[in-house]
């Protein structure tokens, strides 16, 4: 019942859009925009380039928003097309190459106790190395399988999943370290 | 796969991390808010804005170009009747003189100066006429073209003199020798 209220407040909203009313796009965007700009920024780590890819993201959502058929959620697909977006930018920078590690480095230094918090993880991301700041972020917090995220950043299955592991070792480093910092 | 503690930790927050860090969210709309005006504006929108106002400057040359050429006929023919005889009077002295030096056969490129002022003339005729096409008050160009047949006229009639002077001077030359 829920989820069918929702998607008649949804469809309405996108409907209202559609016809160019703007009070609706802001609505739209206002109900969006911080979560596309969370996921854009743990992907890039550069604030600037985030609200930039924010920007042509949802000049493309509301161009494109009459091929949206309700296939997924509305936020899914936008989260879509930020994603894209995103990636499609990181590709154009030539140093982007995301490369497959062999198992000596997932080996972790030592055991010390992970102090979980959201800001310190949302921290030690942005300084992950870019490509498996890109695969953790994707597969951790996106939801993509190791075969979607070969398949949108044209890497093999087993250069994703290595990096995803990689990715995970150098968080806990990280949090360790700042744990360790802050005493 | 089992999760393992850092795993399960951001699944449990997942929401939150979608709300670490505030920013300015009016400003980017701004932007956003003025790129879809100029995006939509810049693909069909401006097509057919710009083959609007080709169609439309078209449309204005070719009816100015009927306009111009209504307009000449008009005054043209809707001279006054005096300017309308003295007209039609300078053209017929200015046809007899030509004709006249068409009799006398003579190249009219050798006549130095003449020749000149008569291909002076010519162009000031392709100048009026091209004026009548374009200039609605047609006042002042009725004069020009009236002074203009009465310079051609004169400068005909001067030729005239100078070809009938030669003639007189070979016609004693024949007689003297």
């Amino acid at each position: 019942m829920k989820n069918t209220l929702i998607n008649i407040n949804e469809n309405a909203l996108v409907q209202n859009c559609l016809n160019g009313n703007r009070d609706s796009q802001k609505d739209l965007y206002n109900k969006y925009a911080s979560a596309m700009y969370h996921s854009i920024l743990r992907m890039t780590s550069d604030r600037e380039q985030a609200k930039d890819l924010l920007q042509d993201s949802f000049i493309k959502v509301f161009k494109q928003l009459k091929n949206f058929r309700n296939q997924s959620t509305l936020g899914a697909w936008i989260k879509k097309i930020c994603i894209n977006t995103t990636i499609s930018q990181l590709k154009h920078d030539k140093k982007f190459q995301i490369v497959e590690l062999d198992g000596k480095e997932f080996i972790e230094e030592e055991h010390r106790e992970l102090i979980l918090d959201v800001k310190k993880i949302h921290r030690c991301i942005q300084s992950l190395p870019k490509g498996c700041r890109l695969v953790l972020n994707l597969y951790l917090f996106e939801g993509y399988r190791h075969d979607e995220i070969a398949e949108i950043l044209n890497i093999s299955l087993s250069t994703s999943k290595s990096q995803y592991q990689r990715g995970k070792i150098l968080l806990r480093k990280e949090l360790k370290a700042k744990a360790y910092e802050n005493g | 796969m089992r999760m393992d503690e850092l795993e399960k930790f951001i699944e449990d927050n997942r929401k939150e991390f979608d709300a670490v860090e505030s920013f300015d969210f009016d400003q980017v709309w701004e932007h956003i808010d003025k790129g879809q005006s100029s995006r939509g504006l810049s693909r069909a929108k401006l097509v057919l804005w710009c083959t609007m106002v080709l169609l439309g400057i078209v449309g204005a040359l070719f009816l100015n170009s009927i306009y111009s050429q209504n307009q000449s006929f008009e005054t043209i023919a809707g001279l006054t009747e005096t300017q309308e005889m003295q007209r039609d009077q300078m053209i017929q002295f200015v046809s007899q003189k030509e004709q006249k030096l068409k009799e006398k056969n003579i190249d009219i490129s050798e006549l130095g100066d003449f020749a000149n002022e008569l291909k002076g003339l010519d162009d000031i005729e392709q100048l009026i006429m091209g004026d009548f096409l374009k200039t609605a008050s047609k006042e002042k160009l009725v004069k020009s073209m009236l002074q203009y047949y009465e310079s051609k006229a004169r400068v005909l009639e001067l030729i005239l003199l100078e070809i009938e002077k030669k003639e007189k001077n070979e016609i004693l030359e024949k007689e003297i020798y």
